[in-house]
């Protein structure tokens, strides 16, 4: 038996990544296309969510923009996996003092509010990797500051189950057989804790999301003319007063998509 | 009570050293970022340049340096603000921290207040309409960016009907949209916490004997469930306030509150390197305080935590 509401979140998601793969494919150039006969037009027929400042197709724009903030979700959804799995392996393995001071460290990340770290560290990212085109450097350093901020509670679930784990009879079973540490890791303990890292792993996406558009709202992500959720909002607030549709419309897509990514995982959960 | 000195002398010391840490970290990171504070001058003489090397003491090994920022650290002392040289960081932090404070503290009591409410009377009538319709809010409220639901109440309470101010903290009616868009987030979590615990207190043999003993439906919940669903809560009080700090930002930015938040984001595109410094620390360090207090007030409620030390 399926609710409704898990119904309506599965296809939306699936609909709009279809539509972002495809629908710029298909039509074009359209989200970049200045038109300056066609300026701040409301929502219509042809132009599904109106035009913006410079008579651009919101919807294509959108569409545009979701690729890289759902890249960027995915992305480092990837990238806290590793390094909290790593992290939380190396402090439930070790033990004593080094667990000690690893957790002690996650405790001090975890008391700074995550939109400092995450904004002076994707600051940071930006201006210290070496890559010359700004659109990929505004990617990596948002990937790497999202990344680099959000793997705490991972590493601390990982370091309780690795904890619990080593101590159980097949691992120590593996150990009198002469497996290595990576062996054991990775044949015995991991298969044990990935179910409930996964669903930690899929609960980042959408946060990385929504971290993706503040920190491009704010402007330190992609800049103009490459656009994302973010992007659009920050141009939408502009003229919130006169013209609300530029910034309802895209923030709204903004609210769909992370309402469908928790509905999916609450509903996998049970 | 040598139990309880011991505790708090580890806390203390547990504190001061995550301080070093911090300090030492967010100092790293004001060398490692390009870009120095003369950097702009671009035509200033070779030998002025030298001067106020010398005179910021720019030469001495990172060492050095690194323990005269500490111990200016230690002295209260933050730095003189890259953009604005006339101010230092803390007047700069003073000047701005009451807004702020108020304000995440409007929406604290907010929060509190009706999480206690919302799970509470949805475990009084659970399994009905108006558990469901609680829970589906909740995740509606948990995937609300503060950058859809901001505009939007700007946008209909402040520009499509008129009725409540959009921007400053001038007045009570002026707190009503910021916090409403601060708090939904950090109270759909709450909320959800909460009944999860009362849910487990409830299904406990001492709630049982006590409906046995006749008392009440209410007074089992308020009196029994209530309070030993607090221990959670608490533990959960730390990340509750980190999260209302962190969501501060973009609302003080939305409703233009001259507050902390709105500096820091200033900071940012301003690429003023010891304000943002300055501010990290500070609220790393107010966190940190504060995370130490919630567990000392939790050794105090619960005696059991006083065993493990």
């Amino acid at each position: 038996m399926k609710k409704p509401s898990v119904i309506l979140a599965g296809s939306f998601l699936s609909i709009l990544v279809l539509a972002v793969i495809l629908v710029p494919v298909l039509t074009g150039d359209q989200a970049y296309t200045q038109n300056v006969e066609a300026i701040l037009q409301s929502p219509s027929r042809v132009h599904w969510f109106g035009t913006d400042t410079l008579g651009r197709d919101l919807f294509m724009r959108v569409l545009i923009g979701a690729r890289v903030s759902l890249t960027v979700g995915v992305v480092c959804s990837f990238l806290t996996f590793l390094i909290g799995l790593s992290y939380g392996a190396l402090a439930g393995w070790a033990e004593g003092y080094v667990d000690r001071a690893l957790m002690r460290f996650c405790d001090i990340m975890m008391a700074i509010p995550s939109f400092i770290l995450v904004s002076v560290l994707c600051l940071s990212f930006k201006l210290l990797i070496p890559v010359e085109d700004p659109f990929w450097s505004a990617l990596w350093g948002l990937c790497l500051g999202i990344s680099a901020t959000h793997w705490m509670s991972m590493a601390r679930v990982t370091r309780g189950m690795v904890l619990e784990i080593k101590r159980k009879p097949f691992v120590e079973a593996a150990i009198a057989l002469g497996g290595t540490r990576t062996h054991i890791f990775i044949r015995h303990i991991l298969p044990n804790i990935l179910s409930t890292i996964l669903v930690l792993v899929a609960l980042q996406i959408p946060t990385n999301i929504l971290y993706e558009s503040f920190m491009s709202f704010i402007g330190l992500g992609v800049h103009p003319p490459f656009t994302s959720w973010g992007i659009l909002v920050r141009e939408g607030w502009k003229t919130l007063s006169s013209f609300p549709h530029l910034i309802l419309f895209p923030s709204m897509i903004l609210f769909l998509t992370v309402w469908s990514f928790h509905i999916l995982i609450d509903s996998f959960r049970r | 009570m040598g139990n309880f000195l011991r505790f708090l002398i580890k806390k203390l010391i547990e504190i001061l050293a995550s301080l070093a840490v911090l300090a030492a970290l967010s100092f790293l990171l004001l060398k490692v970022l390009p870009g120095g504070p003369f950097d702009e001058e671009a035509a200033l003489n070779p030998l002025v340049k030298e001067t106020l090397a010398a005179r910021w003491g720019l030469h001495e090994s990172l060492p050095t340096q690194l323990g005269k920022y500490l111990l200016s650290l230690i002295q209260g002392d933050l730095g003189i603000s890259m953009v604005h040289p006339d101010q230092t960081v803390v007047a700069m932090i003073q000047q701005d921290l009451g807004n702020t404070l108020m304000l995440n503290f409007v929406a604290l009591v907010f929060v509190i207040f009706s999480a206690f409410a919302l799970s509470l009377l949805s475990l009084r009538f659970r399994d009905g309409f108006f558990e469901k319709s609680v829970d589906q809010l909740m995740i509606a409220f948990l995937s609300l960016p503060s950058l859809f639901w901001g505009p939007l109440l700007i946008y209909f309470f402040g520009f499509y009907f008129n009725l409540l101010p959009v921007a400053f903290l001038t007045e009570p009616k002026n707190y009503i949209l910021p916090v409403l868009t601060l708090s939904l987030r950090p109270l759909a979590t709450l909320v959800r916490l909460l009944k999860t615990s009362l849910h487990e207190n409830y299904n406990l043999d001492y709630v049982r004997t006590a409906k046995a003993k006749g008392v009440g439906e209410w007074r089992v919940l308020t009196h029994h469930v209530l309070r030993n669903s607090l221990i959670p809560f608490l533990s959960y009080a730390g990340p509750l306030m980190v999260g209302l700090l962190s969501g501060s930002f973009l609302v003080e930015m939305l409703f233009a509150v001259p507050g902390l938040g709105g500096q820091f984001i200033n900071a940012l595109s301003d690429r003023d390197y010891t304000l943002i410094v300055g501010l990290t620390l500070f609220y790393g360090a107010m966190l940190i305080v504060i995370n130490s207090l919630i567990d000392l007030v939790m050794r105090w409620v619960d005696p059991r935590m006083r065993e493990e030390v």
